[in-house]
C-alpha cells in the first residue's frame, strides 16, 4: 500500500468511526420531524453523504493527484 | 389498456434500439472494442454507466416497497452504504484500471489468472462469477415481464413481455457490445432520473404537498418516521452490515469490475467517485418518499404486494403520459443491468473458455462473432429460467448473490495489494467461504445466529482468515509473473 492509500485508508476508517458513533448516540435525535413533515434520519443521511461526498473532494483534490504526477 | 403509456414504452424501445445501432456504427470490429469499448469512455459516460448499471430493477421498485414496510430509515442504509462504496473506486477501481490497460485484460477472471499465473483460479473465479450472475439477468427478464404486464393491463401476458424485454436487450448488445451498453446506459440513468423526479412531483402534488403528505402518514404509522422503523428491521447492526456490506460486494459484481477496464483515464473513475454520492443523495430518496406515501392510499399490503407500489401510486396521480414515462423509467434500470450482466458473461466465456480452447483458431473477430452468440445464447437460458419452475431454484441464487460476492473482496484485495498471496490461497478463500455459507443457508439458521449482523459479515472475515493462512504455507508465484502484474500499479500509466 503506498503511502497515498494509507493516508486515505486513515482518514476513511476516521470517518467511518465518527459516523457509527454519531448513529450509536444519536438515537434521541432521530425520533424529531423537520423541514417538510421529514423525519431527522432523512436529513442525517443526506448529511452523511454530503459528508463522504467533502470525504472524496478532499481524496480527489489534494491525494490521489499528487501520486506520481498522474491525475 | 391504457395506449398513451404503451405508446411512450414503445417510443422508449425504439430509442435504445437506434442507440444500439449507432454504437454498432462508431464501433470497430476486435474483442477489445466490443466488449471493453476500446478503453475510451470519458468521465460523464463512464459516471452513468455505473450508475444505470449498478441501480437495478430492485432500485426503481424493491425500494419503494420496502419502504412502505420500514419507512425513512430505509434511505439512510442504503443510500449511505452506497455513497461509502465507491471509495472502492479509488482502492481498487484505479489499480484495476492500470493492471487492465497495462495487459489488454477483457474480463474479471483474466486479471486473477495473470497476477498468479493459475487457470485454475481463473476457472473458480469464473465459476463463482457466472453462478451469481445468472440468475440475476433471469431475474431482470421476469421484472420485465411483471412490468409490462402491469402497464397493459395484462393484455401482454408476462411471457410475451419477458421475452420482449429480453429480445431488445440482446438485439443492441449483440450489435454494439460495450459501447451500446454504455450510449444506452446514458440514456437510461437520465430517464431514472427524470422519471423518478416527475413520480415524486406528481404524487406528493396529488396528496397535497410534501408537509400533507409526510403528515398523513405521520398519524397512520409514526414507526416509518423513526428508528428501528417499520417492523423493527432496521437496528444499528443491520445498518452497519449494510454499509459494510455494499463496499464489498458492489466492486465484486463482474459487470462492474469490468467496467473499471472500460475508462479512458484515471480522471474518469475520479469523477466517478466523485459524483457517487450526488446521485444517490437525490435518486434514492426518490422511490422511498412514494413508498412511505404508499400507505395513505395502498394500507395493508402484503408479501410482495408492496414491490408495485410505485407503479400503483403513479398510475393514480400521474397523467398518462407521464405514467408511461415512469414505467419505461423502471424498464430503464432494470434493463441498464441485464445487458451488462449479459455482456460480462458472454466476455468471459468467449476470453475464459472459448478462446482458451481454440487458441490457434480464434482470431480477434471470431472472438467478437462468438461473443455476440454467446450473448443471444445466454439471453434465451435467462428467458427460460424466468420462465420455468427453474426460477424458484434461481431464486434462492439470487437471495444470497450479495454475499456470495462479497466473499470474493478479500481475494481481489489481496490480488491488488498483497504480493505474498498466494493462488492457493485466493482459491481456498473463496471455496471455504462459498462452502460455509452454503451450509448456513442450507440449515435455515435463526436470522440473530450472527448478533443481528448480515451473514456477509462474518463470512468477509472468514475468507479473510482463510486467505492470510493458506497463503503464509503455499508457494507464491514466480517473481517474473509478480513483477509484471505489479509494475503496471507501481509505474502508473500516465493519462
Amino acid at each position: 500500500m503506498s503511502s497515498v492509500e494509507r493516508k486515505t485508508f486513515i482518514l476513511i476508517f476516521v470517518w467511518l468511526s465518527a459516523t457509527i458513533l454519531f448513529a450509536i448516540f444519536s438515537t434521541d435525535l432521530i425520533s424529531d420531524r423537520l423541514l417538510f413533515g421529514l423525519p431527522w434520519i432523512v436529513y442525517l443521511s443526506v448529511i452523511a453523504q454530503l459528508s463522504i461526498l467533502a470525504l472524496y473532494y478532499v481524496i480527489a483534490r489534494f491525494i490521489w493527484k499528487t501520486e506520481g504526477g498522474v491525475g | 389498456m391504457n395506449t398513451i403509456a404503451l405508446g411512450v414504452f414503445v417510443g422508449y424501445m425504439v430509442l435504445v434500439l437506434l442507440i444500439g445501432y449507432y454504437g454498432y456504427r462508431r464501433s470497430r470490429g476486435t474483442a477489445e472494442e466490443f466488449f471493453v469499448a476500446g478503453r475510451r469512455i470519458g468521465p460523464i459516460l463512464l459516471f452513468f454507466t455505473f450508475a444505470a448499471t449498478n441501480f437495478s430493477a430492485f432500485f426503481f421498485f424493491g425500494f419503494a416497497g420496502a419502504a412502505y414496510k420500514y419507512g425513512f430509515g430505509y434511505y439512510g442504509v442504503m443510500a449511505i452504504g452506497t455513497s461509502l462504496m465507491a471509495i472502492t473506486f479509488f482502492f481498487l477501481g484505479r489499480r484495476i484500471w492500470k493492471v487492465g490497460k497495462g495487459l489488454r485484460l477483457i474480463t474479471p477472471p483474466e486479471l486473477f489468472a495473470r497476477r498468479y499465473g493459475s487457470e485454475h483460479l481463473r476457472l473458480v473465479v469464473l465459476v463463482a462469477f457466472v453462478v451469481f450472475t445468472l440468475p440475476y439477468i433471469a431475474t431482470q427478464a421476469i421484472g420485465g415481464g411483471i412490468a409490462l404486464q402491469f402497464l397493459t393491463d395484462g393484455e401482454i401476458s408476462f411471457e410475451i413481455g419477458a421475452a420482449i424485454v429480453t429480445l431488445v436487450i440482446t438485439v443492441y448488445l449483440m450489435l454494439g457490445g460495450m459501447l451500446s451498453d454504455v450510449l444506452t446506459d446514458f440514456l437510461q440513468g437520465v430517464m431514472m432520473l427524470i422519471g423518478g423526479l416527475a413520480a415524486v412531483g406528481f404524487v406528493a402534488a396529488g396528496l397535497g404537498g410534501f408537509q400533507q403528505a409526510n403528515d398523513s402518514v405521520y398519524l397512520l404509522k409514526p414507526e416509518l418516521f423513526s428508528l428501528p422503523g417499520g417492523q423493527g428491521y432496521i437496528t444499528l447492526p443491520l445498518w452497519i452490515s449494510y454499509l459494510l456490506l455494499w463496499t464489498f460486494c458492489d466492486p465484486m459484481f463482474p459487470h462492474l469490475f469490468q467496467r473499471f477496464y472500460i475508462a479512458k483515464s484515471e480522471k474518469a473513475i475520479r469523477f466517478t467517485m466523485f459524483a457517487y454520492p450526488i446521485i444517490t443523495m437525490v435518486l434514492f430518496l426518490l422511490p422511498v418518499l412514494i413508498g412511505v406515501w404508499g400507505n395513505i392510499d395502498f394500507p395493508g399490503l402484503t408479501g410482495k404486494q408492496p414491490d408495485n407500489i410505485l407503479p400503483m401510486m403513479t398510475r393514480v396521480y400521474a397523467p398518462d403520459w407521464v405514467f408511461g414515462f415512469i414505467m419505461a423509467a423502471g424498464f430503464a434500470a432494470l434493463m441498464s443491468t441485464a445487458d451488462s450482466q449479459l455482456l460480462v458473461l458472454s466476455s468471459m466465456l468467449t476470453k475464459d473458455i472459448c478462446s482458451k480452447i481454440w487458441k490457434q483458431r480464434m482470431t480477434p473477430e471470431k472472438e467478437v462473432v462468438t461473443g455476440r452468440l454467446i450473448i443471444l445464447a445466454l439471453a434465451l437460458v435467462s428467458l427460460a429460467i424466468a420462465l420455468t419452475s427453474f426460477v424458484s431454484i434461481f431464486d434462492m441464487l439470487t437471495k444470497t448473490t450479495f454475499a456470495g460476492l462479497a466473499i470474493m473482496f478479500p481475494a481481489a484485495v489481496a490480488a491488488l495489494y498483497w504480493k505474498r498471496s498466494t493462488a492457493a490461497g485466493c482459491i481456498a478463500s473463496i471455496v471455504v467461504g462459498e462452502g460455509v455459507y452454503a451450509i448456513i443457508f442450507t440449515l435455515n439458521l435463526p436470522s440473530d445466529w450472527c448478533f443481528g449482523f448480515l451473514p456477509a459479515i462474518p463470512l468477509v472475515a472468514l475468507s479473510t482468515i482463510v486467505l492470510i493462512l493458506v497463503s503464509r504455507f503455499t508457494r507464491m508465484p514466480e517473481k517474473q509473473t509478480i513483477d509484471s502484474f505489479f509494475a503496471n500499479i507501481e509505474n502508473g500509466t500516465k493519462n
